[in-house]
């Protein structure tokens, strides 16, 4: 016993440095970050979670090889075979001294986390308990492979660069081979995140709550594969060590070993990501269109619709003028698309960029567009708006004059055009005109005024909040609910509204809807991934189909300007997931206009015409 | 001089297949799962040749021999010393075409007409190709006479560093646009059509003739190092 006790002493002495970085990594730092916050909130809550989860496992390989390595070399190994020690009571007590370090280092921090975590949002209460029921095995097993590797090869440094190749397999091989699936931390994570429940609010039955834990987290049988697969992993790689260095096995590392390594390594983990954000949709059908034009809006309802497009602007070269719009029509027929002669609708000089409000089409009158141009008069600083009325059928068309009143406000936002059934709708900052369309070709003002607004968005705190309804009349409240509101990214069809943000998107279903306001609660959400966020952007646009939710972005990532789109099965608005992906050789911002029957129209330098998404057992 | 370039690929050829084998198969995966449009992903593949085969070849042409011990005994061979550099040259050449060529030809086969022609992505591996060879030639000049693969290594990032930042400032918009023919990396910079595009011929040339001016700069430090560690 004593000498077991010399031994772990010994142990403790030379390991103890990296309890003590790790822990003023781990808990010093975030305290540190939080100085500025204490003052306001009179309360030390440092955030630990993120530096747990991206140095747990590095802390776990270099605890490994230091401990391993230290006393595997030349003379200090004679030195130790010379002693009366077994070889594997002598091993035991390193590789349980570095565990214990290892674990105390990232467990101690993340139960202070939970001790002194101010009330907040749901999503962030639960991630330190879900780190402190599921993390810690995933640290046991890279700890032992890393463990592995300084008994085989006994050169810290490479020993060091061989564990981390192993972690990046351990972590990103289960997302690429399926059958691995239930060794996927993330997948572990995601799924005590989001349990479901019965409709009266009770854990649904396959679900319990993990034994070894004081705090709620919520598990089904599936996921004690992962606890199953690391543990014995583990004991595996435990015994093939003591065997390594009892019967004196060694690995002579070399360059091309370490290339080979570190090669495969990144090869995985590049594969991985692919194959991750890589689930590409089908492109049905491209229509091209002329070179020096790119797609800035699409409108259809499926069987019928209209395509706008602008003159390029050359990269890096600005344009002596504003591009010019042209509509076209769209006809679906068996094949797909088909697209009608250009209609150009003239230049867009003040009125500021494209958005999907500028021009309107309505299914009932399909053979019109309405678009709102503008002209300056800089000696009256006055700006005239006009309403133009486009004959899809014979190429015409027609300035409205006097539809809209002149503005002087030069710096007001861009109009916004849409309309329902016989009545169009035109808003330009606080002023709104309403038009009548029963003769299509000829509207006729109906009144101009003052547009208002029911009260004031209201957020609540708990993931609800309440949406005012544009005061329009002759509408019901659930026609101004469909009506795109003005500016605002979000998108809603049916009873949900969706919220897209660098982080994810989150999933409101409709919960009481009056005259004047519109109340969500969020009811699902999707984290992206450290992947989507990396390949992504902080520059996207949200588009509502039919179960699917298409998220645009203009990649100002790794990408290197090309655009994305990636489509969210949200036909289980609880638990959104990514379900496709295409991507475009253009930087310039794919436009999407969802189908009813799954498909989607995006534009760019051309139309494609995409399939749903394959589906995805779940 | 057969024997010379024989005993040089014998040595490095895995080096050859390790390149070869990585780009490929990024392009591969990249292609295949077309997480970013084809010519994105090419540009990667490309950029990650760029950076690494030039510091990869170069440094384990010379300075790894050297620190093996092997040089002295080889430049006592009865052969000129420049062919000896001549022979390490063409390896090192191969090390950084090969992988790139690799790599085309897997991307032509996979995705030729896709979303960009044959002929452009031929263009696009060109460019990259003639970048990769311009840092080999500086690097290869400048490690000659270091003693280990480590620092060479060192050197080499530091001379990559030392030309990205250098492009950078060329391309600022007050200098002349003929001073960046001077950069390795002009063939790669007016792909993009960020910069005004310049002659092509008047590239290579100016390119071509700074790499045979380091070159015989080299071969004549090759023969100095030698004595001075003798």
């Amino acid at each position: 016993m004593r000498q077991i006790a010399s031994l772990l002493w010994k142990e403790w002495r030379e390991t103890r440095v990296f309890l003590i970085i790790a822990l003023g990594i781990f808990v010093g730092l975030p305290i540190i970050g939080e100085f500025e916050d204490l003052a306001h909130h009179r309360q030390l809550s440092p955030i630990i979670t993120p530096w747990v989860m991206a140095l747990g496992g590095v802390l776990a390989i270099f605890v490994a090889v230091g401990s391993s390595c230290r006393d595997l070399n030349g003379r200090v190994l004679d030195f130790w075979r010379s002693r009366p020690v077994g070889v594997v009571p002598w091993l035991l007590v390193k590789y349980v001294v570095g565990l214990l370090i290892v674990l105390i280092s990232c467990i101690v921090p993340l139960v202070l986390e939970v001790r002194t975590r101010r009330p907040a949002s749901v999503d962030v209460a639960a991630v330190p308990e879900m780190l402190l029921a599921w993390c810690p095995f995933l640290w046991i097993a890279l700890y032992s492979i890393a463990f592995l590797c300084g008994c085989l090869i006994r050169r810290i440094a490479h020993a060091a660069m061989l564990g981390i190749a192993a972690m990046l397999l351990v972590y990103f091989l289960p997302l690429v081979l399926p059958p691995l699936e239930s060794f996927n931390i993330s997948w572990v994570l995601t799924d005590s995140a989001s349990p479901r429940y019965l409709p009266d609010g009770h854990l649904a039955p396959a679900y319990h709550y993990i034994p070894w834990l004081p705090w709620p987290v919520a598990y089904e049988a599936r996921q004690l594969l992962f606890v199953a697969g690391m543990l014995g992993m583990s004991a595996v790689v435990l015994i093939v060590s003591l065997l390594s260095v009892r019967r004196d096995w060694r690995i002579e590392s070399g360059q091309k070993m370490m290339y080979g390594s570190i090669g495969s390594a990144v090869l995985i983990l590049f594969a991985s990501a692919a194959f991750q954000l890589g689930t590409n949709l089908r492109v049905v059908q491209t229509v091209a269109i002329p070179a020096d034009e790119m797609v800035i809006g699409i409108q259809s309802d499926g069987t019928q619709g209209v395509l706008y497009t602008a003159r390029r602007q050359t990269r890096g070269v600005v344009s002596a003028s504003a591009p010019e719009d042209t509509v076209r029509r769209m006809t679906f027929d068996g094949a797909g698309v088909e697209l009608g002669p250009p209609i150009r609708l003239g230049t867009r000089r003040w009125v500021g960029p494209w958005n999907l409000h500028s021009a309107c089409w309505i299914p009932e009158h399909s053979n019109v567009v309405y678009a709102v141009h503008d002209d300056v008069s800089w000696s009256a600083r006055t700006l005239h708006l006009q309403l133009k009325v486009a004959d899809l059928a014979t190429g015409r068309v027609v300035v409205k004059e006097g539809a809209l009143p002149d503005s002087t406000n030069l710096n007001g936002s861009s109009p916004a055009i849409f309309g329902i059934g016989d009545r169009l709708f035109i808003v330009r900052d606080v002023q709104l005109a309403i038009l009548d369309v029963s003769d299509p070709l000829d509207p006729k003002v109906v009144s101009v005024g003052t547009l208002r607004y029911g009260e004031e968005r209201r957020e609540n705190g708990d993931g609800s909040f309440a949406l005012p309804l544009p005061l329009l009349p002759n509408l019901s409240a659930r026609q101004r609910l469909s009506l795109r509101f003005v500016g605002m990214t979000p998108q809603i069809r049916g009873d949900f509204f969706y919220a897209a943000s660098t982080s994810g998107i989150r999933v409101y279903r409709l919960d009481q809807l009056t005259d004047s306001s519109a109340s969500f609660v969020q009811v699902g959400q999707y984290e992206s991934t450290l992947l989507e966020q990396v390949f992504g952007s902080s520059d996207f646009e949200v588009e509502a189909g039919w179960g699917l939710v298409y998220l645009s972005e203009r990649t100002n990532g790794l990408a290197l300007g090309a655009s994305r789109l990636t489509v969210f099965d949200v036909h289980d608005a609880r638990h959104p997931y990514p379900a496709g992906h295409f991507a475009v050789p253009d930087d310039v911002p794919l436009v999407v206009c969802p189908l009813p029957d799954g498909r989607a129209l995006v534009g760019g330098s051309k139309l494609y015409l995409l399939g749903p998404p394959a589906p995805v057992s779940r | 001089m057969f024997s010379l370039v024989w005993k040089e690929w014998h040595e490095q050829r895995w080096k050859l297949a390790f390149g070869s084998l990585i780009l490929a198969a990024f392009t591969v995966i990249g292609l295949r799962s077309r997480i970013v449009a084809d010519q994105t992903l090419l540009s990667w593949v490309c950029f990650l040749g760029i950076l690494l085969l030039p510091v990869l070849s170069s440094t384990g042409l010379v300075p790894a021999e050297r620190a093996e011990g092997t040089l002295p005994t080889l430049l006592a061979l009865p052969v000129r010393r420049w062919r000896v550099l001549a022979a390490k040259t063409i390896l090192g050449v191969i090390l950084c075409a090969g992988p790139l060529i690799v790599a085309a030809a897997v991307g032509i086969a996979m995705a030729a007409g896709r979303e960009m022609s044959a002929g452009a992505m031929v263009v696009l591996f060109a460019r990259s190709i003639a970048a990769t060879l311009s840092l080999f030639a500086w690097m290869l000049a400048l490690t000659i006479c270091l003693p280990s693969e480590t620092r060479a290594g060192l050197l080499s990032l530091g001379v990559l560093i030392f030309w990205i930042l250098a492009t950078a400032g060329l391309a600022w918009p007050r200098t002349p646009s003929q001073l960046w023919v001077v950069s390795p990396f002009v063939f790669t910079y007016s792909i993009s059509g960020a910069l005004p595009p310049v002659s092509v011929i008047a590239s290579i040339a100016l390119q071509g003739a700074i790499a045979v001016a380091l070159w015989i700069w080299a071969a004549s430090r090759l023969g100095r190092c030698a004595e001075d560690r003798s």
